[in-house]
Protein backbone atom coordinates (compact mmCIF):
# COMPACT_ATOMS: atom_id res chain seq x y z
CA UNK A 1 0.00 0.00 0.00
CA UNK A 2 1.73 3.38 -0.81
CA UNK A 3 1.59 6.04 1.24
CA UNK A 4 -1.11 7.89 -0.42
CA UNK A 5 -3.29 5.02 -0.25
CA UNK A 6 -2.68 4.79 3.33
CA UNK A 7 -3.75 8.34 3.82
CA UNK A 8 -6.70 7.80 2.28
CA UNK A 9 -7.70 5.10 4.24
CA UNK A 10 -6.71 6.82 7.51
CA UNK A 11 -9.76 8.72 7.81
CA UNK A 12 -12.03 5.73 6.57
CA UNK A 13 -10.24 3.17 9.23
CA UNK A 14 -10.09 6.03 12.23
CA UNK A 15 -14.51 5.93 11.41
CA UNK A 16 -15.02 2.38 11.03
CA UNK A 17 -16.12 2.79 7.26
CA UNK A 18 -13.54 -0.14 6.10
CA UNK A 19 -15.20 -3.25 5.24
CA UNK A 20 -13.69 -6.56 6.80
CA UNK A 21 -11.01 -7.11 4.08
CA UNK A 22 -9.87 -3.35 3.61
CA UNK A 23 -9.45 -3.08 7.21
CA UNK A 24 -7.50 -6.59 7.55
CA UNK A 25 -5.17 -5.19 4.48
CA UNK A 26 -4.99 -1.62 6.36
CA UNK A 27 -4.06 -3.74 9.54
CA UNK A 28 -1.54 -5.12 8.19
CA UNK A 29 0.03 -1.77 6.60
CA UNK A 30 -0.12 -0.58 10.43
CA UNK A 31 2.68 -3.56 11.57
CA UNK A 32 5.03 -0.68 10.31
CA UNK A 33 6.05 1.42 13.53
CA UNK A 34 5.87 5.03 11.12
CA UNK A 35 2.08 3.93 9.99
CA UNK A 36 1.75 2.89 13.65
CA UNK A 37 2.67 6.19 14.99
CA UNK A 38 0.77 8.22 12.67
CA UNK A 39 -2.42 6.38 12.68
CA UNK A 40 -1.72 7.20 17.23
CA UNK A 41 -1.04 10.83 16.40
CA UNK A 42 -4.20 11.06 14.03
CA UNK A 43 -6.69 9.06 17.31
CA UNK A 44 -5.02 11.75 19.84
CA UNK A 45 -5.69 14.61 17.85
CA UNK A 46 -9.74 13.36 17.41
CA UNK A 47 -9.56 12.56 21.43
CA UNK A 48 -8.18 15.85 22.41
CA UNK A 49 -10.57 18.01 19.53
CA UNK A 50 -13.68 15.87 20.97
CA UNK A 51 -12.48 16.62 24.53
CA UNK A 52 -12.39 20.48 23.54
CA UNK A 53 -15.56 20.40 21.30
CA UNK A 54 -17.42 18.56 24.72
CA UNK A 55 -15.92 21.64 26.68
CA UNK A 56 -17.81 23.82 24.25
CA UNK A 57 -20.99 22.65 23.93
CA UNK A 58 -23.75 24.63 24.68
CA UNK A 59 -27.05 25.29 24.92
CA UNK A 60 -28.44 28.40 22.58
CA UNK A 61 -29.63 31.21 24.25
CA UNK A 62 -33.45 30.39 25.58
CA UNK A 63 -35.00 33.72 24.47
CA UNK A 64 -34.00 32.31 20.68
CA UNK A 65 -36.43 29.65 20.82
CA UNK A 66 -39.00 32.28 21.35
CA UNK A 67 -37.77 34.65 18.15
CA UNK A 68 -38.17 31.92 16.11
CA UNK A 69 -41.57 30.83 16.71
CA UNK A 70 -43.18 34.27 17.17
CA UNK A 71 -41.28 34.94 13.52
CA UNK A 72 -43.00 31.74 12.69
CA UNK A 73 -46.14 32.47 13.60
CA UNK A 74 -46.17 35.95 11.92
CA UNK A 75 -44.63 34.57 8.65
CA UNK A 76 -47.23 32.08 8.83
CA UNK A 77 -49.99 35.06 8.88
CA UNK A 78 -48.05 36.68 6.33
CA UNK A 79 -47.99 33.90 3.87
CA UNK A 80 -51.45 32.69 4.82
CA UNK A 81 -52.52 36.51 2.80
CA UNK A 82 -53.30 36.65 -0.54
CA UNK A 83 -51.18 38.03 -2.86
CA UNK A 84 -50.95 41.92 -2.78
CA UNK A 85 -52.60 42.96 -5.80
CA UNK A 86 -55.54 40.74 -5.02
CA UNK A 87 -56.40 42.35 -0.90
CA UNK A 88 -58.63 44.69 -0.86
CA UNK A 89 -57.06 46.45 1.78
CA UNK A 90 -54.36 47.50 -0.66
CA UNK A 91 -55.68 47.54 -3.96
CA UNK A 92 -59.11 50.05 -2.70
CA UNK A 93 -56.29 52.83 -1.73
CA UNK A 94 -54.39 52.18 -4.69
CA UNK A 95 -57.28 52.60 -6.71
CA UNK A 96 -58.26 55.96 -4.89
CA UNK A 97 -54.84 57.19 -5.11
CA UNK A 98 -54.26 56.54 -8.70
CA UNK A 99 -58.07 57.94 -9.64
CA UNK A 100 -57.01 61.00 -7.24
CA UNK A 101 -53.65 61.46 -8.90
CA UNK A 102 -55.58 60.92 -12.62
CA UNK A 103 -57.70 63.84 -11.74
CA UNK A 104 -54.83 65.78 -10.18
CA UNK A 105 -53.03 65.21 -13.65
CA UNK A 106 -56.36 65.78 -16.06
CA UNK A 107 -57.85 68.88 -13.65
CA UNK A 108 -56.11 71.81 -15.02
CA UNK A 109 -57.37 70.55 -19.26
CA UNK A 110 -60.35 70.18 -17.88
CA UNK A 111 -60.57 73.53 -17.06
CA UNK A 112 -59.46 75.03 -20.33
CA UNK A 113 -62.34 73.19 -21.86
CA UNK A 114 -65.79 75.73 -22.38
CA UNK A 115 -68.02 75.06 -19.80
CA UNK A 116 -71.49 75.08 -20.44
CA UNK A 117 -73.26 77.56 -18.65
CA UNK A 118 -76.34 76.94 -16.30
CA UNK A 119 -79.15 76.17 -17.47
CA UNK A 120 -81.66 78.73 -17.13
CA UNK A 121 -84.29 77.73 -14.54
CA UNK A 122 -87.99 78.89 -14.45
CA UNK A 123 -87.72 82.31 -14.27
CA UNK A 124 -85.51 83.00 -16.68
CA UNK A 125 -86.19 83.29 -20.42
CA UNK A 126 -83.70 80.65 -22.58
CA UNK A 127 -80.71 82.04 -24.64
CA UNK A 128 -81.58 83.02 -27.85
CA UNK A 129 -79.92 79.86 -30.05
CA UNK A 130 -76.90 80.26 -31.48
CA UNK A 131 -77.23 80.63 -35.49
CA UNK A 132 -76.89 78.02 -37.09
CA UNK A 133 -74.76 78.25 -40.12
CA UNK A 134 -76.75 78.86 -43.21
CA UNK A 135 -76.34 76.17 -45.80
CA UNK A 136 -77.32 77.23 -48.89
CA UNK A 137 -79.66 74.83 -51.02
CA UNK A 138 -77.45 73.50 -54.26
CA UNK A 139 -78.70 75.52 -56.68
CA UNK A 140 -80.61 73.76 -59.26
CA UNK A 141 -78.22 73.71 -61.94
CA UNK A 142 -75.49 72.67 -59.58
CA UNK A 143 -73.94 69.64 -60.19
CA UNK A 144 -76.43 66.71 -59.71
CA UNK A 145 -73.32 64.81 -57.51
CA UNK A 146 -73.07 67.40 -55.11
CA UNK A 147 -77.14 67.04 -54.68
CA UNK A 148 -76.58 63.43 -54.17
CA UNK A 149 -74.11 63.89 -51.50
CA UNK A 150 -76.00 65.83 -49.71
CA UNK A 151 -79.21 63.76 -50.00
CA UNK A 152 -77.38 61.45 -48.97
CA UNK A 153 -75.85 62.45 -45.86
CA UNK A 154 -77.85 63.72 -42.59
CA UNK A 155 -78.11 60.90 -40.74
CA UNK A 156 -75.57 62.03 -38.05
CA UNK A 157 -76.55 64.48 -35.69
CA UNK A 158 -74.50 67.07 -36.40
CA UNK A 159 -75.75 67.19 -40.12
CA UNK A 160 -78.70 66.66 -39.49
CA UNK A 161 -78.73 70.12 -37.20
CA UNK A 162 -76.82 71.68 -39.68
CA UNK A 163 -79.70 70.71 -42.57
CA UNK A 164 -82.19 72.15 -40.44
CA UNK A 165 -82.46 75.98 -40.22
CA UNK A 166 -82.53 77.62 -36.89
CA UNK A 167 -85.98 78.65 -37.65
CA UNK A 168 -87.49 75.20 -37.97
CA UNK A 169 -85.52 73.98 -35.09
CA UNK A 170 -86.90 76.70 -32.84
CA UNK A 171 -90.63 75.90 -33.61
CA UNK A 172 -89.87 72.21 -33.17
CA UNK A 173 -89.35 73.20 -29.37
CA UNK A 174 -92.16 72.90 -26.96
CA UNK A 175 -92.95 76.98 -26.34
CA UNK A 176 -91.33 78.08 -22.85
CA UNK A 177 -94.57 80.02 -21.05
CA UNK A 178 -94.33 80.98 -17.42
CA UNK A 179 -95.01 78.10 -14.93
CA UNK A 180 -98.30 77.63 -13.27
CA UNK A 181 -98.22 78.07 -9.27
CA UNK A 182 -99.02 74.66 -9.21
CA UNK A 183 -96.27 73.70 -11.26
CA UNK A 184 -93.65 75.46 -9.55
CA UNK A 185 -94.72 73.97 -6.24
CA UNK A 186 -94.32 70.66 -7.92
CA UNK A 187 -90.83 71.33 -9.29
CA UNK A 188 -89.70 73.08 -5.84
CA UNK A 189 -91.33 69.80 -3.81
CA UNK A 190 -89.22 67.57 -6.57
CA UNK A 191 -85.99 69.51 -6.20
CA UNK A 192 -86.21 69.09 -2.38
CA UNK A 193 -87.06 64.99 -2.74
CA UNK A 194 -83.99 65.17 -5.10
CA UNK A 195 -81.82 66.31 -2.65
CA UNK A 196 -83.30 63.97 0.04
CA UNK A 197 -81.77 61.19 -1.74
CA UNK A 198 -78.36 62.80 -2.35
CA UNK A 199 -79.55 64.01 -5.96
CA UNK A 200 -81.58 60.98 -6.77
CA UNK A 201 -82.47 60.45 -10.23
CA UNK A 202 -83.03 64.74 -10.98
CA UNK A 203 -79.34 65.13 -12.14
CA UNK A 204 -78.60 68.76 -11.92
CA UNK A 205 -77.97 70.85 -15.20
CA UNK A 206 -74.60 69.91 -17.15
CA UNK A 207 -72.12 72.56 -15.64
CA UNK A 208 -73.09 71.91 -11.85
CA UNK A 209 -71.57 68.36 -10.95
CA UNK A 210 -72.13 65.22 -11.58
CA UNK A 211 -75.89 63.90 -10.55
CA UNK A 212 -76.67 61.07 -8.08
CA UNK A 213 -74.41 59.93 -5.28
CA UNK A 214 -71.42 61.93 -6.77
CA UNK A 215 -73.38 65.11 -6.38
CA UNK A 216 -71.08 65.95 -3.03
CA UNK A 217 -68.16 65.08 -5.13
CA UNK A 218 -68.05 66.75 -8.00
CA UNK A 219 -69.51 69.55 -6.67
CA UNK A 220 -66.44 69.46 -3.92
CA UNK A 221 -64.34 69.11 -7.33
CA UNK A 222 -65.72 71.43 -9.18
CA UNK A 223 -64.96 73.88 -6.08
CA UNK A 224 -61.24 72.60 -5.65
CA UNK A 225 -60.96 72.87 -9.73
CA UNK A 226 -62.10 76.57 -9.66
CA UNK A 227 -59.04 77.46 -6.88
CA UNK A 228 -56.98 76.21 -9.82
CA UNK A 229 -54.91 73.99 -7.45
CA UNK A 230 -54.75 70.24 -7.85
CA UNK A 231 -53.34 69.33 -4.87
CA UNK A 232 -56.82 71.29 -3.63
CA UNK A 233 -58.64 69.04 -5.98
CA UNK A 234 -56.61 65.98 -4.87
CA UNK A 235 -57.32 67.03 -1.07
CA UNK A 236 -61.26 67.95 -1.58
CA UNK A 237 -61.65 64.66 -3.94
CA UNK A 238 -59.83 62.10 -1.26
CA UNK A 239 -61.77 63.48 1.83
CA UNK A 240 -65.21 64.55 0.52
CA UNK A 241 -67.36 63.55 2.84
CA UNK A 242 -70.15 60.96 2.09
CA UNK A 243 -72.41 62.80 -0.87
CA UNK A 244 -75.20 63.89 1.76
CA UNK A 245 -73.48 65.36 4.08
CA UNK A 246 -71.44 67.28 2.11
CA UNK A 247 -73.85 67.47 -1.11
CA UNK A 248 -75.20 71.02 -1.52
CA UNK A 249 -78.66 71.70 -0.92
CA UNK A 250 -79.78 71.86 -4.22
CA UNK A 251 -77.91 73.34 -7.29
CA UNK A 252 -79.58 76.34 -6.77
CA UNK A 253 -78.57 76.42 -3.39
CA UNK A 254 -75.24 75.91 -4.87
CA UNK A 255 -75.56 78.79 -6.94
CA UNK A 256 -77.35 80.86 -4.34
CA UNK A 257 -74.06 80.26 -1.96
CA UNK A 258 -71.38 80.69 -4.76
CA UNK A 259 -72.92 83.99 -5.58
CA UNK A 260 -72.79 85.29 -2.05
CA UNK A 261 -69.61 83.66 -1.02
CA UNK A 262 -68.33 84.23 -3.59
CA UNK A 263 -64.23 82.31 -3.59
CA UNK A 264 -63.88 83.21 -0.14
CA UNK A 265 -66.71 81.38 0.81
CA UNK A 266 -65.32 78.12 -1.60
CA UNK A 267 -61.80 78.32 0.17
CA UNK A 268 -63.72 77.71 3.11
CA UNK A 269 -65.48 74.88 2.07
CA UNK A 270 -62.32 72.98 1.22
CA UNK A 271 -60.17 74.12 3.60
CA UNK A 272 -62.15 72.26 6.04
CA UNK A 273 -61.56 68.58 4.59
CA UNK A 274 -58.37 69.95 4.34
CA UNK A 275 -57.91 70.53 7.78
CA UNK A 276 -59.46 66.75 8.46
CA UNK A 277 -57.01 65.30 6.02
CA UNK A 278 -53.71 66.45 7.81
CA UNK A 279 -55.49 65.12 11.36
CA UNK A 280 -55.92 62.03 9.71
CA UNK A 281 -52.09 62.18 7.98
CA UNK A 282 -51.13 62.48 11.81
CA UNK A 283 -53.21 59.77 12.75
CA UNK A 284 -51.18 57.58 10.08
CA UNK A 285 -48.01 59.00 11.29
CA UNK A 286 -48.84 57.00 14.87
CA UNK A 287 -49.42 53.99 13.12
CA UNK A 288 -49.12 51.02 15.63
CA UNK A 289 -46.01 49.10 15.36
CA UNK A 290 -48.05 46.26 14.49
CA UNK A 291 -48.95 47.33 11.09
CA UNK A 292 -45.40 48.11 10.39
CA UNK A 293 -44.36 44.82 11.27
CA UNK A 294 -46.56 43.30 9.11
CA UNK A 295 -45.48 45.48 6.21
CA UNK A 296 -42.03 44.64 6.61
CA UNK A 297 -42.78 40.76 7.45
CA UNK A 298 -44.94 41.01 4.08
CA UNK A 299 -42.03 42.66 2.11
CA UNK A 300 -39.74 39.95 3.88
CA UNK A 301 -42.07 36.73 2.65
CA UNK A 302 -42.03 38.36 -0.83
CA UNK A 303 -37.93 38.58 -0.74
CA UNK A 304 -38.38 42.20 -1.24
CA UNK A 305 -35.48 42.98 1.07
CA UNK A 306 -34.44 46.43 0.56
CA UNK A 307 -38.21 47.12 1.20
CA UNK A 308 -37.93 45.03 4.43
CA UNK A 309 -34.68 46.50 5.65
CA UNK A 310 -36.11 49.73 5.18
CA UNK A 311 -39.13 48.91 7.24
CA UNK A 312 -37.60 47.09 10.03
CA UNK A 313 -35.32 50.07 9.81
CA UNK A 314 -38.22 52.67 10.08
CA UNK A 315 -39.59 50.50 12.86
CA UNK A 316 -36.78 50.34 15.00
CA UNK A 317 -36.53 54.70 14.64
CA UNK A 318 -39.26 54.58 15.52
CA UNK A 319 -40.22 52.10 18.16
CA UNK A 320 -36.83 51.32 19.51
CA UNK A 321 -37.84 50.88 23.19
CA UNK A 322 -40.44 48.46 22.21
CA UNK A 323 -40.20 44.56 23.85
CA UNK A 324 -40.01 43.10 20.57
CA UNK A 325 -37.74 45.36 19.40
CA UNK A 326 -34.53 42.60 19.77
CA UNK A 327 -36.70 40.75 17.41
CA UNK A 328 -36.95 43.08 15.34
CA UNK A 329 -33.44 43.61 15.07
CA UNK A 330 -32.67 40.32 14.18
CA UNK A 331 -35.37 40.41 11.60
CA UNK A 332 -33.44 43.42 9.89
CA UNK A 333 -30.11 41.50 9.93
CA UNK A 334 -31.48 38.56 8.35
CA UNK A 335 -32.98 40.79 6.11
CA UNK A 336 -29.86 42.63 5.22
CA UNK A 337 -27.63 39.65 4.94
CA UNK A 338 -30.55 38.24 1.99
CA UNK A 339 -29.93 41.84 0.25
CA UNK A 340 -26.36 40.52 -0.46
CA UNK A 341 -27.04 36.87 0.24
CA UNK A 342 -25.74 34.41 -2.90
CA UNK A 343 -29.81 32.63 -3.74
CA UNK A 344 -29.91 29.92 -1.78
CA UNK A 345 -29.15 26.37 -3.39
CA UNK A 346 -30.20 23.91 -0.60
CA UNK B 1 -41.47 18.81 8.41
CA UNK B 2 -44.09 17.42 6.60
CA UNK B 3 -46.36 17.62 9.47
CA UNK B 4 -45.32 21.18 9.67
CA UNK B 5 -45.99 21.38 5.60
CA UNK B 6 -48.94 20.30 6.40
CA UNK B 7 -50.07 23.11 8.39
CA UNK B 8 -49.24 21.07 11.60
CA UNK B 9 -47.77 24.38 13.58
CA UNK B 10 -46.47 22.27 16.64
CA UNK B 11 -44.53 20.96 14.47
CA UNK B 12 -42.24 23.55 13.72
CA UNK B 13 -41.72 23.89 17.27
CA UNK B 14 -41.32 20.40 17.92
CA UNK B 15 -38.69 21.10 14.68
CA UNK B 16 -36.85 23.98 16.64
CA UNK B 17 -36.46 21.65 19.67
CA UNK B 18 -35.07 18.96 18.21
CA UNK B 19 -32.54 20.46 16.34
CA UNK B 20 -32.13 23.62 17.83
CA UNK B 21 -29.06 22.82 20.03
CA UNK B 22 -27.15 20.63 17.40
CA UNK B 23 -27.45 23.54 15.11
CA UNK B 24 -26.45 26.42 17.54
CA UNK B 25 -23.27 24.31 18.28
CA UNK B 26 -22.03 23.58 14.55
CA UNK B 27 -23.08 27.31 14.06
CA UNK B 28 -21.23 28.27 17.02
CA UNK B 29 -17.97 26.71 15.89
CA UNK B 30 -18.35 27.70 12.21
CA UNK B 31 -18.48 31.59 12.87
CA UNK B 32 -16.69 31.70 16.39
CA UNK B 33 -19.23 34.91 16.99
CA UNK B 34 -21.96 34.36 19.47
CA UNK B 35 -24.45 37.33 17.86
CA UNK B 36 -23.73 36.29 14.07
CA UNK B 37 -24.74 32.58 15.36
CA UNK B 38 -28.00 34.01 16.72
CA UNK B 39 -29.00 35.36 13.42
CA UNK B 40 -27.77 32.71 11.48
CA UNK B 41 -29.47 30.08 13.43
CA UNK B 42 -33.05 32.13 13.24
CA UNK B 43 -32.57 32.74 9.81
CA UNK B 44 -32.26 29.05 8.83
CA UNK B 45 -35.25 28.36 10.45
CA UNK B 46 -36.76 31.51 8.60
CA UNK B 47 -35.58 29.28 5.57
CA UNK B 48 -36.86 26.37 6.39
CA UNK B 49 -40.66 28.30 7.06
CA UNK B 50 -40.34 29.82 3.94
CA UNK B 51 -39.38 26.74 1.98
CA UNK B 52 -41.76 24.42 4.09
CA UNK B 53 -44.31 24.81 0.42
CA UNK B 54 -41.43 23.61 -1.45
CA UNK B 55 -39.63 20.58 0.32
CA UNK B 56 -39.31 17.36 -0.84
CA UNK B 57 -38.11 14.36 1.11
CA UNK B 58 -35.47 13.25 -1.18
CA UNK B 59 -33.31 13.67 1.77
CA UNK B 60 -33.31 13.57 5.26
CA UNK B 61 -34.47 16.53 7.20
CA UNK B 62 -31.39 17.65 9.07
CA UNK B 63 -29.27 17.01 5.75
CA UNK B 64 -31.36 19.58 4.46
CA UNK B 65 -31.14 21.83 7.71
CA UNK B 66 -27.36 21.21 7.77
CA UNK B 67 -27.54 22.20 3.98
CA UNK B 68 -28.90 25.55 4.81
CA UNK B 69 -27.17 26.67 7.44
CA UNK B 70 -23.99 25.39 5.81
CA UNK B 71 -24.80 28.25 3.24
CA UNK B 72 -25.71 30.91 4.76
CA UNK B 73 -22.73 30.64 7.12
CA UNK B 74 -20.47 30.52 3.71
CA UNK B 75 -22.42 33.54 2.67
CA UNK B 76 -22.20 34.96 6.58
CA UNK B 77 -18.37 34.34 5.97
CA UNK B 78 -18.58 35.95 2.39
CA UNK B 79 -19.54 38.75 3.56
CA UNK B 80 -17.45 39.21 6.46
CA UNK B 81 -14.15 39.09 4.22
CA UNK B 82 -15.95 41.78 1.65
CA UNK B 83 -16.76 43.98 4.77
CA UNK B 84 -13.20 43.27 6.59
CA UNK B 85 -15.32 42.75 9.46
CA UNK B 86 -14.14 41.18 12.66
CA UNK B 87 -11.41 38.79 11.61
CA UNK B 88 -10.62 35.39 13.37
CA UNK B 89 -7.43 37.23 14.38
CA UNK B 90 -9.48 39.37 16.37
CA UNK B 91 -11.52 36.71 17.76
CA UNK B 92 -8.94 35.24 19.21
CA UNK B 93 -7.48 38.51 20.00
CA UNK B 94 -10.43 39.17 22.24
CA UNK B 95 -10.63 35.31 23.56
CA UNK B 96 -6.64 36.09 24.56
CA UNK B 97 -7.93 39.70 26.54
CA UNK B 98 -10.87 37.90 28.50
CA UNK B 99 -10.24 36.21 32.25
CA UNK B 100 -8.79 33.27 31.66
CA UNK B 101 -11.01 30.39 33.47
CA UNK B 102 -8.39 29.54 36.51
CA UNK B 103 -9.21 33.52 37.20
CA UNK B 104 -13.08 32.96 37.70
CA UNK B 105 -13.43 29.70 39.05
CA UNK B 106 -13.51 28.97 42.81
CA UNK B 107 -10.56 26.67 44.13
CA UNK B 108 -12.81 25.23 46.50
CA UNK B 109 -14.65 23.27 43.83
CA UNK B 110 -13.38 19.75 43.21
CA UNK B 111 -13.72 19.68 39.63
CA UNK B 112 -13.13 22.84 39.20
CA UNK B 113 -9.46 22.63 37.69
CA UNK B 114 -10.75 19.75 35.50
CA UNK B 115 -13.25 21.83 34.30
CA UNK B 116 -10.83 24.74 33.66
CA UNK B 117 -9.09 22.58 32.13
CA UNK B 118 -11.46 21.30 29.91
CA UNK B 119 -12.35 24.92 28.98
CA UNK B 120 -8.86 26.20 28.07
CA UNK B 121 -8.51 22.91 25.76
CA UNK B 122 -11.89 24.75 24.55
CA UNK B 123 -10.31 27.94 23.73
CA UNK B 124 -7.24 25.82 22.17
CA UNK B 125 -9.52 24.40 20.14
CA UNK B 126 -11.65 27.19 18.78
CA UNK B 127 -8.14 28.53 17.67
CA UNK B 128 -7.56 25.47 15.92
CA UNK B 129 -10.49 25.39 13.92
CA UNK B 130 -10.55 29.11 13.12
CA UNK B 131 -7.16 28.31 12.01
CA UNK B 132 -8.69 25.63 9.40
CA UNK B 133 -9.82 26.84 5.83
CA UNK B 134 -13.60 27.17 5.82
CA UNK B 135 -14.14 23.97 3.04
CA UNK B 136 -12.43 21.78 5.75
CA UNK B 137 -13.73 23.11 9.02
CA UNK B 138 -17.28 22.49 7.60
CA UNK B 139 -16.47 18.78 7.00
CA UNK B 140 -14.45 18.97 10.76
CA UNK B 141 -17.58 20.57 12.52
CA UNK B 142 -20.39 18.49 10.55
CA UNK B 143 -18.63 15.11 11.27
CA UNK B 144 -17.78 16.00 14.79
CA UNK B 145 -20.51 18.59 16.20
CA UNK B 146 -23.44 17.46 14.39
CA UNK B 147 -22.41 13.76 14.08
CA UNK B 148 -23.32 13.27 10.32
CA UNK B 149 -22.51 10.48 8.43
CA UNK B 150 -19.62 11.29 5.05
CA UNK B 151 -22.55 10.40 2.59
CA UNK B 152 -24.96 13.32 4.11
CA UNK B 153 -21.96 16.01 4.26
CA UNK B 154 -21.35 15.14 1.30
CA UNK B 155 -24.71 15.64 0.26
CA UNK B 156 -24.74 19.15 2.39
CA UNK B 157 -21.90 20.16 0.63
CA UNK B 158 -22.11 19.09 -2.59
CA UNK B 159 -19.00 17.37 -2.68
CA UNK B 160 -18.30 13.71 -3.71
CA UNK B 161 -17.79 11.49 -0.31
CA UNK B 162 -14.22 10.91 -1.39
CA UNK B 163 -13.25 14.66 -1.19
CA UNK B 164 -15.36 15.36 1.79
CA UNK B 165 -12.84 12.54 3.54
CA UNK B 166 -9.95 13.95 1.70
CA UNK B 167 -10.86 17.20 3.20
CA UNK B 168 -11.58 15.61 6.89
CA UNK B 169 -7.69 14.13 6.78
CA UNK B 170 -6.33 17.52 6.04
CA UNK B 171 -8.48 18.84 8.59
CA UNK B 172 -7.26 16.50 11.01
CA UNK B 173 -3.75 16.92 10.08
CA UNK B 174 -3.88 20.81 10.18
CA UNK B 175 -5.97 20.15 13.73
CA UNK B 176 -2.59 17.91 14.75
CA UNK B 177 -0.34 20.58 13.86
CA UNK B 178 -2.77 23.71 15.40
CA UNK B 179 -3.51 21.17 18.63
CA UNK B 180 0.84 20.08 19.16
CA UNK B 181 1.47 20.56 22.82
CA UNK B 182 -2.17 20.88 24.25
CA UNK B 183 -2.61 19.43 27.70
CA UNK B 184 -5.89 17.24 27.03
CA UNK B 185 -7.32 16.90 30.42
CA UNK B 186 -8.18 13.33 31.66
CA UNK B 187 -12.06 13.94 29.84
CA UNK B 188 -13.73 10.78 28.54
CA UNK B 189 -13.46 11.06 24.87
CA UNK B 190 -15.16 8.47 22.53
CA UNK B 191 -11.78 6.06 20.54
CA UNK B 192 -11.88 7.64 17.12
CA UNK B 193 -12.04 3.94 15.65
CA UNK B 194 -15.00 3.21 17.73
CA UNK B 195 -17.56 5.84 16.76
CA UNK B 196 -18.90 3.78 13.86
CA UNK B 197 -18.76 0.03 15.02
Amino acid sequence: MSEEQFREQLVDYLYGELDGAQRAAFEKELEAPERRAELEAMRATLRTARTGLAALDEEPPARLRGAILDAERASRNVIALKPWYRRAGTITPMLAAAAALTFAVLAPRRDEQPRLEPQPRLEQAPPPLPAAPAVVPPADDAPAESKGKLEARGTSARERHVEAPAEKEREARPPLRAPRPAEARKSAAADERADDFGGGFAAPPAGWGSGGGALGRGAARERALDKAEPEAAEESVASAPPPRAAAPASPSHSMASEQAGGPAKRSQVVSKPGAELASGRDAGQQRAPDELVQRAREHASAHRWSEAVLAYRELLQRFPKDERAASWRSELGSASRALTAVPLVP
Amino acid sequence: MLAYQKGDARAFAELVARHEKPLWNFLRRFTSDPTSAEDLLQETFMRVVKSAASYQPSARFRTWLYTIARNLCTDHARGRVHRKAQSLDATSQRDSDAPRMTETVSGADPGGEQRTLARELGVQLERALAALPALQREVFVMREVLDLPFAEIALAVDASEATVKSRMRYALERMRLELAGVHEPAVEAREPNEVES
